[in-house]
């Protein structure tokens, strides 16, 4: 039954994703590729050895052909002349800069490995932030391999060994700290991105203008390492996600080609996970975090429940606000430390079977692991929503016949992290009535008595995640 | 529904109290050749509150309208110090690529950079409530000449904000 229901999710996901390109299976089923530190390979490595002789057989075909190396540098950027499919489409100053660049990275890798006839051929990174890595790698500085680029297009100083980059161009202490993808994703193209471009260009070289930089070999190792640290930047935990609330960037559709030179189509659900869908890992780099697009109707949309921890029925009285409840964890701690963790899924507070014998008046706001002098303020990080009654849960005075017991669920997982680190027993979790100018300071006073039946701390899963 | 609106309401409040006015920066040029260019902005009547931001804000160096008539070839350092002190360490780069150029094929967007300046600012303020904005054009190390700007860099809407922190 569940093979059947998989294997036909499949099939709806496919359809709806159906104009870009993949046979899922037949990726997860490759073999893993792993990008290597430059850093630690020689003229001899076969990655560089393979790089060099594939960018000769690509330089030696026409520009109009979409494996030659002027064409595939002219979908980065170009100044020849004539509109040809997919030239000139690189994303600077967007939201897709670093999808774009990923990409374009993972079909340029795929047409390598092709032309270099190594079928184990991964791109290098540069990994520059290592002061051992501030001067261009010695193997792209020999005449005669196809890594190699005269003076005149890479610039002064950089094949003779005397040109660096500065630490300032290659720091990552600006992006990597930031939370939110858009802080992050701005920070990490201007630097080390935009300034390692820079760099070059203060010597004349090719790199330093978007429209030729794709010409040099190295440009490639340098966007390897700006999407290593994306990666990097994901796996850091602690609230980044990429903007899988963004339509466009999850569906805009850009064009590339494949190794036999065949137009294909990518969007960002597409490169979301770099080993599971692209079948790269990159050297040395923690576990990559696996974020999934929708691909159903949100109308398909459905949660899993488990229950950690069930809780008696909570009573609020007319009156005045209850005491705090205090939800013991003790036992529970390791679990919740887990799943706190785990960035595919939510804690939750269930408030189920919410009943009140007329109108309240008031709403409640909700407090999860505020401390006896913390001020019980929606600015506050321990509030986590509203317990409001309106028509569904209300017995008497409504005039809607029989009222249904009204339902809430309200995230728990910062609250559950801060009260684990606090080495907190118990998460209180306190309901503080308003009225509907909450800003005021006044006490408001509950004019039903509401029951809550059902109080539980539970973990929630999109089912759909792993489609 | 009602739960939705008194939490938008909520929200919006908060959001409203809790985002103070950026003070706007007059405009900045960086001149063609320069290797380095500095712009003195006197905050004494913003000194009180920019010193007394918390911990749970930033203190942000938005540079936004950043263009340029062709690539300058260089990035530049920025550096946020007292008036007539000398300057430490550097608060990010200016880097134009991509963007923010006039020349380049594409059509033609000015670039917007954000600084996080919180402990500089504050390190300088402590100083003197007129503090000095030095951009240094930087490029690579090893050259027997100091990086000069190729082009001049205009920086159309400069202004300093306060807000939430975005790092962890």
């Amino acid at each position: 039954m569940a093979q059947t229901r998989r294997r036909f999710l499949k099939v709806i996901g496919g359809a709806i994703a159906a104009s870009t390109l993949f046979d899922v299976d037949k990726l997860l089923a490759g073999p893993t590729f792993i990008r290597k530190d430059v850093g630690g390979l020689t003229a001899g490595s076969s990655d560089l050895v393979s790089y060099g002789n594939a960018i000769n057989a690509m330089k030696a075909l026409p520009s109009t052909n979409p494996l030659s190396w002027a064409y595939q540098a002219a979908i980065h950027g170009t100044t020849l002349p004539g509109a040809h499919p997919a030239w000139n489409t690189c994303e600077h100053g967007t939201l897709e800069f670093l999808s774009w660049h990923r990409m374009y990275l993972y079909w340029f890798e795929r047409i390598i490995r092709k032309k270099s006839g190594d079928p184990n051929f991964a791109l290098p990174f540069w990994n520059y932030e290592s002061s051992s890595e501030r001067y261009l790698p010695p193997p792209f500085r020999t005449p005669g391999t196809g890594l190699y680029v005269p003076d005149a297009n890479r610039g002064t100083g950089w094949n003779s060994g005397t040109s660096s980059l500065p630490g300032t161009a290659v720091s990552t202490s600006g992006c990597l700290p930031q939370v939110p993808f858009t802080s992050f994703s701005n920070n990490l193209e201007g630097t080390p991105h935009a300034a390692v471009h820079n760099t070059f260009g203060s010597t004349g070289g090719w790199m330093g203008s978007i429209d030729t930089a794709a010409q040099d070999p190295i440009f490639f190792l340098h966007h390897c390492n700006i999407d290593r640290i994306w990666n990097a930047w994901l796996a850091q935990g602690g609230g980044r996600t990429n903007p899988l609330g963004d339509t466009t960037w999850k569906t805009k559709k850009f064009l590339f080609f494949n190794e036999d030179g065949k137009e294909v189509w990518m969007t960002g659900c597409d490169i979301l996970r770099a080993q599971e869908q692209l079948g790269y890992v990159y050297q040395n780099e923690p576990p990559q975090v696996k974020e999934y697009c929708l691909k159903l109707p949100p109308w398909w949309w459905k949660y899993l429940y488990e229950v950690v921890i069930q809780w008696p029925p909570i009573k609020l009285p007319p009156g005045p606000d209850p005491g705090p409840i205090e939800i013991d964890i003790r036992q529970f701690r390791e679990r919740l430390q887990k799943i706190a963790e785990d960035k595919n899924v939510g804690l939750v507070l269930q408030l189920n079977d919410v009943t009140a014998d007329r109108q309240p008046n008031v709403f409640w706001e909700v407090y999860a692991g505020l401390g006896k002098g913390d001020r019980a303020v929606p600015e506050s990080r321990n509030y986590i929503g509203n317990l409001a009654l309106f028509g569904g849960g209300v017995h008497a005075g409504e005039g809607h016949g029989s009222a249904r017991a009204a339902d809430f669920e309200l995230p728990l997982n910062a609250a559950i992290r801060t009260a684990l680190a606090n080495g907190e027993t118990a998460l209180s979790v306190r309901f503080v009535a308003r009225g509907a100018a909450s800003k005021e300071p006044r006490q408001y006073r509950n004019n039903a008595a509401v029951t809550i039946g059902k109080v539980a701390i539970a973990v929630r899963r999109p089912e759909q995640a792993k489609i | 529904m009602l739960q939705h609106l008194f939490v938008a309401a909520g929200i919006l409040s908060s959001m409203l109290a809790a985002t103070p006015p950026a003070i706007r920066l007059p405009r900045i040029t960086i001149l063609k050749g320069s290797s380095a260019s500095t712009v003195d902005v006197n905050l004494t009547s913003e000194r009180r509150r920019l010193l007394a931001v918390d911990r749970a804000h930033d203190v942000i160096l938005d540079l936004d309208g950043i263009e340029a008539e062709r690539s300058p070839a260089v990035f530049f350092e920025v550096y946020i110090h007292a008036k007539n002190a000398a300057r430490k360490r550097s608060a990010g780069n200016v880097a134009l690529f991509g963007q923010g150029i006039r020349g380049e094929t594409r059509a033609f967007r000015p670039a917007h950079m954000q600084l996080v300046i919180t402990d500089d600012l504050r390190e300088a303020l402590r100083r003197s409530p007129v503090i000095a904005i030095t951009f240094v054009a930087q490029g690579a190390s090893g050259l027997p000449s100091p990086p000069r700007s190729a082009s001049a860099v205009v920086i159309g809407r400069p202004s300093i904000v306060i807000a939430p922190s975005t790092r962890q």
